[in-house]
C-alpha cells in the first residue's frame, strides 16, 4: 500500500547513543534496545523530521545518502519498515 | 548466622546438614556479625517435612519470603543454595544495574567477563583469580548507577563438569567444597574465594575491560577488539536488571561501556588465557583510587 | 494485639508512620511487604510523601529496589496492551482489561507502586477462535507444557489457556466470562459489556467503576484466589476510595451486585477490606450488604482463614498454614467436586508431571 503513512510511534520515547558510526537506540515505551548501522540510522533521522509513505522514504534517505534513489534502495527500505513496524518502532498515521 | 556478604547482610539457615557444612567451609573467611538490627536478605533452604521427607522428598530456598527455587532434588542442596543466593541478589538489590558477568581486578580496574553458560566464563575467572587478580564476582556484576564503580561479593565461584578438574590442577592452594552429581547442570562444586579477596571486599573497581566470552573446544585463542554499539547490545542481552532499569539502565551501561576496552575472546587452553591477561595488554588501564564500598 | 493493628497494616492505612519505625521494625517488615507484594506500594508511598529522608539509611536501598521493579512491571503492561491490541485490530470485538492492566491504563491510584503478573483481557465469546488464531500468528503460543494443564484450562476454567508470548516472555489470559466456567453461577456477561468504559487514545475499555470493584470482589471471595489478598484487598480499598465521590456509585454497586448475583462476595470484600484498611463504607450500605452475610461456612471461621491467608507468620519457611488458609478460602465458594470427579484434575498434580527449575 504506496499511499500509507508511516510514523514513528512514539519518538518522545527514544534515547540514542552515538558510537562511531553505530547508534544503539533505546525505546523507553517497549523497554528494547536496538542497534542500526550508518545507513539504518539516517532512516531512523528521517523518519523524525515528519512522517512519510514509502516512497517519500525512499526519497528523503537517498537524498541523506547522497546516493540515487534506486531499486536496491527501494527494496531496503521497503525491508526497514518491515523490520522497524515489527519491532514497535514505527506505525502507520491512522494507528 | 548473620554474615556480610559485601555491602549486604544475609542471614543464612538451613536444615540441610551437609549444607551448613559446606557453608561454614566455603565462607571461613567472611565475617559473622554478632549483633544486627538489620538484615537485608534472609535466605533459607529447608528439606520439606513430613511425608514428603520420604516420598518424592524436596527441598525449596525461600529469600525474604518469596520463593527462589520451589522445588528440587534432595541432592543437590549446595549448587542450589548458591543459584539461590544469585537469584536473591538479582532480584531484590536493583538500586544496582546487575550484568551477567564475572568480575576481577587488578590495580584498580576492573575486567569484566561475558558469557552465556557454557561458555567458559567460570573457568576463566577461577584460573584469573588464583594468578594474579582479584575475585569480585564469578556472575553478578553490581555497577554503581551513580558512578559507575563495580561492588564486591568475593562468593565461592560455581564450576561444573569438566572446568572443575581443570581448575583444581592449579594447585592445593585451590579449595574446593562438596561435590554434587547429577544436577541439571551436571556436576557441580564450588571454590573457596582467596582470603584476600574476601579480606578487601569492601574495595570497589573502576570498569576497564569487557571480554565477550566464546568457549570452542581445540581453537586457537583469538581476541579480538568488539565495537562499542555491539558490545552494549551483547551486554544488554546478558544482565539481569538492564530492562528493568529502563532508561538509566541503557544510559548507566553506554556509559560504563564508553570507557572500556571491548574485545571478543575465543579460547579453549585455560593456560594461553591467563598468560594473554597477565600481559601488556591487560595491564594497568587508568591510574585509580581504590573506591570504598557503598 | 488486634490483627488489623500489624504495622504493615498500619504503614498502608497511614503512610506517614514510616518516618517513626525503628531499624528493627523495618527489618520485621521489609521481608513481609516482600512476599505480600506490597513493598513496592510503600517505596511508591515514600517517594509520593517525601519521606525517604527520614528513613533508616539501611532501608533505602531495598525501597530503592523496589521502586525500580514496579516501574518497570508499569513500562511492561502498558506495552502489553498496545502490543495486545496490534495483534487484535482485526478481530470484530472490544477487548476489556481486568484488573492490574484495566488499572494502569486508566491511572487508577492503586496502580501506584504495583507489581503485575498476567494481563487479563474480556473478549467475546464467539470470537475466541479469531482471538486465539490472531495472537499466534502475533507471538504468542499456548503456555501449558503439557497437554492435561492446556485440556484443564479449555474445558474447565476460561476457554483459552494462558498464552505466553515467545519473545517477550510474558502472559496473557484471555477470558470470556468473569467468572470460570465450572462456576455454576454465570454472570450475564453482556452487562458488562454494555457498561465498559473506553480509554481514550486506546481500543480498549475497563469496566465501570461498580463492575470493577465487583469484579475485584468475585475474584477473590467468589473465585476465590487469595494468593495476593493482602494487595489485592489493597487494590480494593483504593478502588473504593477512588470512586467513592462519583454520583451514585453506591447504590449503582448494590443493584449491580444483587443483578450479577454476586451479594454474598460483596460481603466479603466490604467486611474484610474495612477491617484491613479501614476503608470508608456509608452506613446505609453497611447495613444493606450485613444483610448478604452467609450462613454457612459461619462468618467468625472465614475472618480465621482471611486473616491466615493475608500475612505470612513465618518468613524462612513454607507457611503451611497460611497455605492452608488460602486453599480453604479458594475452595469454599466454588463447586470444585465436579472438576475433581475427573482423572484429568489428578494425574496433573503427579510428582512426575513437576517441571524442572531452570537455574
Amino acid at each position: 500500500m504506496p499511499d500509507l503513512q508511516w510514523r514513528l510511534r512514539n519518538q518522545d520515547e527514544l534515547v540514542t547513543w552515538r558510537s562511531n558510526d553505530e547508534t544503539v537506540v533505546y525505546d523507553a515505551g517497549s523497554g528494547d534496545t536496538h542497534l542500526f548501522d550508518l545507513v539504518a540510522a539516517e532512516g531512523l533521522n528521517s523518519l523524525l523530521e515528519s512522517q512519510l509513505t514509502e516512497q517519500e522514504f525512499v526519497e528523503r534517505l537517498a537524498n541523506r545518502l547522497d546516493i540515487k534513489p534506486d531499486e536496491q534502495l527501494h527494496r531496503y527500505v521497503g525491508r526497514l519498515i518491515e523490520q522497524l513496524e515489527a519491532a514497535g518502532l514505527l506505525e502507520t498515521a491512522d494507528s | 548466622m548473620p554474615v556480610r556478604i559485601g555491602p549486604f547482610t544475609m542471614n543464612f539457615k538451613t536444615n540441610v546438614n551437609g549444607l551448613a557444612e559446606a557453608i561454614h567451609y566455603l565462607y571461613a573467611d567472611f565475617s559473622i556479625i554478632n549483633e544486627c538490627d538489620f538484615i537485608d536478605y534472609r535466605v533459607s533452604l529447608m528439606r520439606a517435612g513430613g511425608l514428603r521427607r520420604w516420598i518424592a522428598p524436596y527441598m525449596t530456598v525461600v529469600a525474604e519470603g518469596t520463593s527462589m527455587f520451589s522445588k528440587f532434588p534432595v541432592n543437590a542442596a549446595i549448587p542450589y543454595w548458591e543459584w539461590g543466593l544469585n537469584r536473591c541478589i538479582a532480584r531484590f538489590a536493583q538500586h544496582y544495574l546487575i550484568l551477567h558477568a564475572a568480575v576481577i581486578e587488578k590495580h584498580g580496574n576492573a575486567l569484566m567477563i561475558v558469557g552465556s553458560s557454557g561458555s567458559g566464563k567460570s573457568t576463566l575467572c577461577a584460573g584469573l583469580t588464583f594468578n594474579g587478580w582479584r575475585l569480585l564476582s564469578d556472575e553478578l556484576a553490581l555497577v554503581s548507577t551513580e558512578d559507575h564503580c563495580i561492588t564486591a561479593l568475593a562468593r565461592p565461584i560455581t564450576l561444573k563438569n569438566e572446568s572443575l578438574k581443570i581448575i583444581q590442577q592449579l594447585g592445593s592452594h585451590v579449595k574446593t567444597g562438596p561435590v554434587s552429581h547429577g544436577t541439571v547442570k551436571g556436576t557441580v562444586a564450588h571454590v573457596r574465594p582467596p582470603t584476600d579477596s574476601v579480606d578487601r571486599v569492601n574495595e570497589r573497581a573502576t570498569p576497564g575491560w569487557f571480554v565477550l566470552l566464546s568457549y570452542q573446544p581445540d581453537a586457537e585463542i583469538q581476541l579480538e577488539p568488539v565495537t562499542k554499539a555491539q558490545a552494549v547490545m551483547q551486554i544488554a542481552h546478558n544482565a539481569f536488571n538492564y530492562g528493568t532499569l529502563g532508561v538509566d539502565g541503557f544510559k548507566s551501561l553506554t556509559q560504563v561501556v564508553d570507557t572500556c576496552d571491548c574485545y571478543n575472546l575465543t579460547y579453549s587452553n585455560l593456560d594461553e588465557a591467563i598468560a594473554l591477561f597477565n600481559g601488556d595488554q591487560f595491564a594497568i588501564k587508568n591510574n585509580v583510587e581504590l573506591h570504598e564500598a557503598i | 494485639m488486634e490483627f488489623s493493628d500489624h504495622i504493615l497494616l498500619q504503614v498502608l492505612r497511614d503512610p506517614e508512620k514510616m518516618a517513626t519505625l525503628s531499624l528493627s521494625e523495618w527489618d520485621a517488615l521489609k521481608p513481609l511487604a516482600r512476599s505480600t507484594l506490597v513493598i513496592s506500594k510503600i517505596a511508591a508511598l515514600a517517594h509520593k510523601l517525601d519521606l525517604l529522608d527520614l528513613l533508616p539509611e539501611q532501608i533505602v536501598p531495598h525501597l530503592t529496589s523496589a521502586h525500580v521493579f514496579a516501574a518497570r512491571h508499569d513500562r511492561a503492561v502498558r506495552w502489553e496492551v498496545n502490543r495486545v491490541q496490534r495483534a487484535l485490530r482485526d478481530v470484530n470485538t472490544p477487548i476489556i482489561l481486568l484488573k492490574g492492566a484495566a488499572y494502569a491504563i486508566s491511572n487508577m491510584a492503586c496502580a501506584t507502586g504495583r507489581v503485575y503478573g498476567d494481563t487479563d483481557i474480556l473478549v467475546l465469546k464467539d470470537r475466541l477462535g479469531e482471538v486465539e488464531n490472531s495472537l499466534t500468528r502475533h507471538g504468542w503460543d499456548t503456555d501449558e507444557d503439557n497437554e492435561y494443564d492446556e485440556r484443564y484450562y479449555r474445558t474447565w476454567l476460561h476457554e483459552l489457556p494462558p498464552m505466553r508470548h515467545r519473545e517477550r516472555g510474558t502472559v496473557l489470559d484471555v477470558h470470556h466470562n468473569i467468572l470460570p466456567r465450572i462456576d455454576k453461577l454465570q454472570i450475564n456477561i453482556q452487562l458488562l459489556f454494555e457498561s465498559a468504559i473506553p480509554i481514550n487514545g486506546t481500543k480498549v475499555c475497563v469496566l465501570s467503576p461498580p463492575d470493577m470493584v465487583l469484579h475485584s470482589a468475585a475474584h477473590l471471595f467468589r473465585i476465590g484466589n487469595f494468593d495476593h489478598g493482602l494487595r489485592d484487598l489493597a487494590d480494593l480499598d483504593e478502588l473504593i476510595r477512588q470512586f467513592n465521590n462519583l454520583d451514585g456509585f453506591w447504590d449503582s454497586v448494590l443493584d449491580r451486585a444483587q443483578q450479577l448475583k454476586l451479594t454474598l462476595p460483596w460481603y466479603s470484600a466490604t467486611r474484610y477490606v474495612e477491617y484491613l484498611f479501614h476503608t470508608p463504607i456509608p452506613d446505609r450500605v453497611k447495613r444493606t450488604v450485613a444483610k448478604w452475610a452467609p450462613l454457612w461456612p459461619e462468618v467468625p471461621i472465614i475472618d480465621r482463614l482471611v486473616k491466615r491467608a493475608v500475612l505470612p507468620r513465618k518468613i524462612d519457611d513454607r507457611d503451611v498454614r497460611r497455605q492452608m488458609a488460602i486453599s480453604l478460602l479458594g475452595h469454599w465458594p466454588l463447586p470444585r467436586l465436579k472438576v475433581t470427579m475427573t482423572g484429568l484434575f489428578w494425574i496433573k498434580r503427579m510428582p512426575w508431571f513437576a517441571k524442572q527449575e531452570k537455574t
